[in-house]
């Protein structure tokens, strides 16, 4: 069934920008197929939009889900007409309606869902990473500046956040197409890379959301529409910076005064954890990241592809210039906006095609920079540039110190006890081969670790095997003398053949920044609250609280449960 | 030669603190001022006996006719801010020259600081939500619940405020930064007071409240078509969940207000905290306002979380020091879960001569320190 869904296209704010003009539309039709069946609400077999109000508790009308096909019409979702002019151009959408904030934010989900599982990018449906079919989204969850994925309800919740406005009309995060793909995006990678929801180390955090927001860049950059619309498509660098490159403008507009910025994070930017770097970025921020913050320390590594991103669209741009390819002149871009297109697709690929290799527990952008180099790699063999300008960038910005902390292997040894596709059939037959295998996969003498398989659909098979290993829990001694902290490898092989296309593991148990930056992440949380020893987890009401982090120490060593509720989409300075 | 003498009084879980500063009028003259900061205790349960009060107040006013030079309150916490209009209903008044109340106790501070209104705002929506729920309820209305919610409510903390606010022809609204007129803002001529903390857009102390929808305690909404029943009524239930770490993340909010400041007289330095917890700590840290101290009032009765880290404490309490410091803590056992925290009160006093507690005298009493001239 094709249902036909409107959706939010772009933040109100860019419709006032000069160079844009006020033309461009801020609704759009998504057309969706194979989510059936479909309710009102929206709701759909993996997708749930709940309009519940946080004031009364009760639920609000849900969109209108109008099947047109006995009319033989398309099926759709109802919602106001926007005005229009007198020659009929204008909205299809009235964008203040409840209907229209409910399919928007329930479209752009899909949309974003569908974004990733298509060919180019993953290749296969998707599962979430709760356990059930079907993820809730809550447009309206109250307000302030906020939104966020939680696994334990299995639920996107969007806040809104009042104004200034003499009409009073709060921002809703759920209508910003970026922050909505950014937290779609996270719910996405909790499927894929379930060991990074739980992880204290400030990168690994710090990737989940380089991840989302990278999403969500991507998204628009491979939107055609969009690209049409807003790229003025002769002459506009992407070297400065762009709509594009600024996410969420119109919370970060609305917040801009606060936080010294005009969009809520600069995806075009030389953030770096070099100390020695004294430069700041234009609106007089230093680009050395210090801190642990999530939100802060992503914005290294969003740049650093980025900048991948750039570069390779401008190389795409270069070679447009000699001419078109037909198969391509039908999309309706000139060669600026056709550069960005194809390089925000192979970007995105990789970047959500790297989710596969990267290894397990606490990970590292320097294990992303590799896992980003191998599925480039096997996507590009004949076409390494843009994997040159990753390492140049993770060397410009710190993340390594060397060129070869980010080799691969340009090949691996064969796996012992391969005995065809069956030999991963199931999960005894997983484990039996990784214990012939031991060695290879590094797993340490005597370690119990614990293994997860998956097909990506695309003849590979992903076997993630996970052990924890100790460390000196300095910054939180009060809690425990030691901490347990997952580790692994990640080994992807060719289905038919067990060909070993990668084996990577994971460095951040080894790395002395990863470790101070797991002490410094733990004391913070002590000090705020938010990790919390199991015998304190227990809030003034009598019930557990639901906020921290809690410690359980078991035989002198601390075991972490819970917390990921604080991987927001919105961190503000100061916060963590 | 005239000592300085802090006197702490045991008000149960509270605090009432008295200082002695010597000091000189414009003609020259020697005298005494006399500064006070907060009296107040929590409000049920053990540790709260508001008689305590009136001998309290009674000893201040005797040694100071009656007419304090200087009243600070700390934040807008009952447990700060109750004791004066309490004694003053009893018929034993203290009055002052001088009042310092917290910037967000300004009339006018929510208009010139909009984020910290909208927080502001949240709070008091969410402490409604609380009382719903726990209406709904009942079996979380414990008593430390009864204690937070008492201490934070908005309406009896007013009556305080405005009480306090009578006391002088017209208080100061304080905040770091802020300057200090002798003549409008305090007596001292030859003592200086310096303020670490609170930021004068206390927005910044606000963390995040968890949704709460008190309406969904005694009614869930039918599931919608189409949508997973359990999935539905864990989120629903989720809504009802998060009242103690909202009611939590309010009293820290407050607690995070507090005025911070020093007090330097003859190369002595004292420091009053409030009940600054650690994000309030933070900030003063980025601010570079914290140095050395002789005298540290002990934040917070001395819970875990309102006593910097020890990268910071070293720099307030500097372990190779060889002046003389003491530390003190206005506190009383068993009222909250592990306050005072002994671990904190051990890091302390290995940077310290002594640390007094209120505990060890009989109620109404006071701990003395002196400080030589």
């Amino acid at each position: 069934m094709i249902v036909s869904v409107p959706v939010m296209s772009q933040d109100v704010t860019l419709t006032d920008d000069p160079d844009i003009g006020r033309w461009m539309s801020l609704a759009d039709w998504f057309v969706m197929k194979g989510e059936e069946p479909y309710y009102d609400g929206p709701v759909s077999r993996r997708v749930a939009v709940v309009d519940l109000d946080h004031r009364t508790g009760a639920l609000r009308p849900g969109a209108r889900f109008d099947d047109g096909r006995p009319r033989g019409e398309t099926s759709k979702y109802v919602v106001e007409e926007g005005d229009r002019d007198e020659w009929g151009v204008g909205e299809i959408a009235r964008i203040e309606a409840d209907a229209f904030l409910q399919t928007s934010v329930f479209g752009t989900v899909v949309k974003t869902l569908k974004m990733f599982e298509r060919a180019p990018m993953l290749g296969r449906r998707l599962t979430w990473g709760f356990g059930r079919e079907q993820l809730l989204v809550v447009p309206r969850a109250g307000d302030m500046a906020n939104a966020f994925y939680d696994r334990d309800t299995g639920s996107l919740q969007f806040f809104s956040v009042p104004t200034e406005d003499p009409d009073g009309r709060p921002i809703h995060t759920a209508l910003s197409h970026d922050v909505v793909a950014h937290e779609t995006a996270h719910a996405v990678l909790d499927g894929i890379c379930p060991e990074l929801y739980d992880a204290i180390t400030p990168q690994a955090r710090a990737l989940h959301e380089t991840f989302a927001d990278v999403t969500s860049l991507l998204a628009s950059l491979g939107d055609v529409y969009r690209l049409r619309m807003e790229l003025d498509l002769e002459g506009r660098s992407l070297r400065s910076s762009t709509t594009f490159g600024r996410l969420a403008e119109q919370l970060g507009q609305h917040l801009g005064a606060a936080v010294g910025a005009d969009a809520l994070r600069d995806a075009n930017n030389a953030c770096t954890l070099d100390p020695d770097d004294n430069s700041h970025d234009r609106h007089g921020r230093p680009n050395f990241v210090g801190g642990i913050a999530a939100h802060d320390l992503s914005m290294v590594m969003t740049g650093a592809i980025y900048g991948v991103f750039r570069r390779l669209a401008q190389a795409e741009r270069k070679r447009l210039e000699g001419g078109i390819p037909r198969s391509l002149a039908k999309l309706e871009l000139g060669p600026v906006g056709l550069g960005a297109h194809l390089a925000a697709q192979r970007v995105a690929r990789s970047v959500a095609r790297a989710r596969a290799h990267l290894p397990p527990g606490e990970t590292s952008f320097a294990d992303f920079g590799r896992a980003f180099l191998v599925a480039d790699r096997l996507d590009h063999p004949r076409s390494p540039e843009p994997r040159e300008w990753l390492v140049g960038e993770l060397l410009a910005r710190a993340v390594v110190e060397r060129r070869d902390d980010l080799d691969v292997p340009a090949s691996w040894p064969d796996l012992e006890g391969w005995d065809g596709p069956s030999a991963l059939s199931s999960s005894a037959e997983a484990r039996r081969l990784v214990s012939r295998n031991r060695a290879l996969l590094g797993i340490p003498d005597k370690a119990r670790y614990a293994v997860r398989t998956y097909d990506t659909g695309r003849g590979q098979v992903v076997v993630r095997v996970t052990w924890q290993v100790k460390e000196d829990n300095a910054a939180t001694r009060d809690l425990a003398p030691e901490r347990s902290v997952a580790t692994g490898t990640t080994l992807v092989a060719e289905t038919s053949t067990g060909r070993v296309l990668s084996l990577l593991a994971s460095d951040s148990t080894a790395d002395p920044r990863q470790v101070a930056d797991r002490g410094r992440m733990l004391r913070w949380l002590a000090d705020e609250d938010l990790l919390v020893d199991e015998r304190d987890a227990v809030g003034p009401d009598g019930r557990p609280l639901r906020e921290p982090i809690v410690a359980r120490a078991v035989r002198g060593t601390m075991r972490l449960s819970g917390g990921a509720r604080m991987v927001h989409c919105i961190g503000l300075p100061g916060l963590g | 030669m005239a000592d300085l003498v802090v006197r702490a009084y045991n008000v149960g879980f509270g605090d009432a603190i008295h200082v002695e500063v010597p000091d000189r009028d414009r003609s020259g003259k020697e005298v005494r001022r006399h500064l006070v900061v907060d009296i107040g205790n929590v409000l049920s349960g053990r540790g709260s006996e508001d008689d305590v009060f009136l001998p309290v107040v009674k000893d201040i006013a005797e040694r100071c006719d009656g007419r304090a030079d200087l009243y600070v309150l700390s934040h807008e916490h009952l447990d700060h801010a109750q004791g004066l209009l309490y004694a003053s209903a009893k018929g034993v008044d203290l009055a002052a020259d001088h009042v310092w109340l917290p910037a967000s106790a300004a009339p006018d501070s929510y208009e010139k600081h909009p984020a910290a209104r909208r927080k502001r705002l949240a709070v008091l929506e969410q402490l409604e939500h609380i009382r719903g729920l726990l209406a709904a309820a009942p079996e979380l209305a414990t008593p430390q619940m009864r204690h937070l919610l008492a201490n934070n409510n908005a309406s009896s903390t007013q009556d305080c405020v405005e009480h306090l606010r009578g006391l002088a022809r017209r208080p100061s609204y304080v905040w770091r930064g802020r300057r200090l007129r002798r003549g409008m803002d305090h007596p001292f001529h030859e003592a200086r007071l310096q303020l670490w903390a609170p930021e004068e857009d206390t927005s910044v102390y606000y963390g995040r409240l968890p949704p709460l929808a008190p309406a969904l305690a005694s009614k869930r909404p039918p599931t919608p078509a189409g949508v997973d029943g359990r999935a539905f009524g864990r989120l629903v239930r989720s809504w009802t969940e998060g009242v103690g770490d909202s009611i939590l993340a309010i009293d820290k909010a407050a607690n995070n207000s507090s005025v911070v400041f020093t007090l330097t007289w003859r190369g002595w330095r004292l420091l009053v905290p409030g009940d600054a917890e650690l994000r309030s700590w933070q900030i003063m840290d980025r601010r570079k306002v914290i140095g050395p101290v002789d005298f540290l009032k002990v934040g917070h009765h001395g819970s875990h979380n309102a006593t910097p880290p020890d990268d910071v404490l070293d720099r307030l309490l500097p372990r190779e020091s060889k002046r003389r410091r003491v530390a003190l803590v206005s506190t009383h056992e068993k009222v909250y879960n592990a306050v005072p925290h002994p671990p904190t009160l051990d890091r302390i006093s290995t940077r310290v001569d002594e640390l007094l507690t209120t505990q060890d005298v009989a109620p109404g009493e006071a701990v003395e320190v002196r400080f030589p001239g």
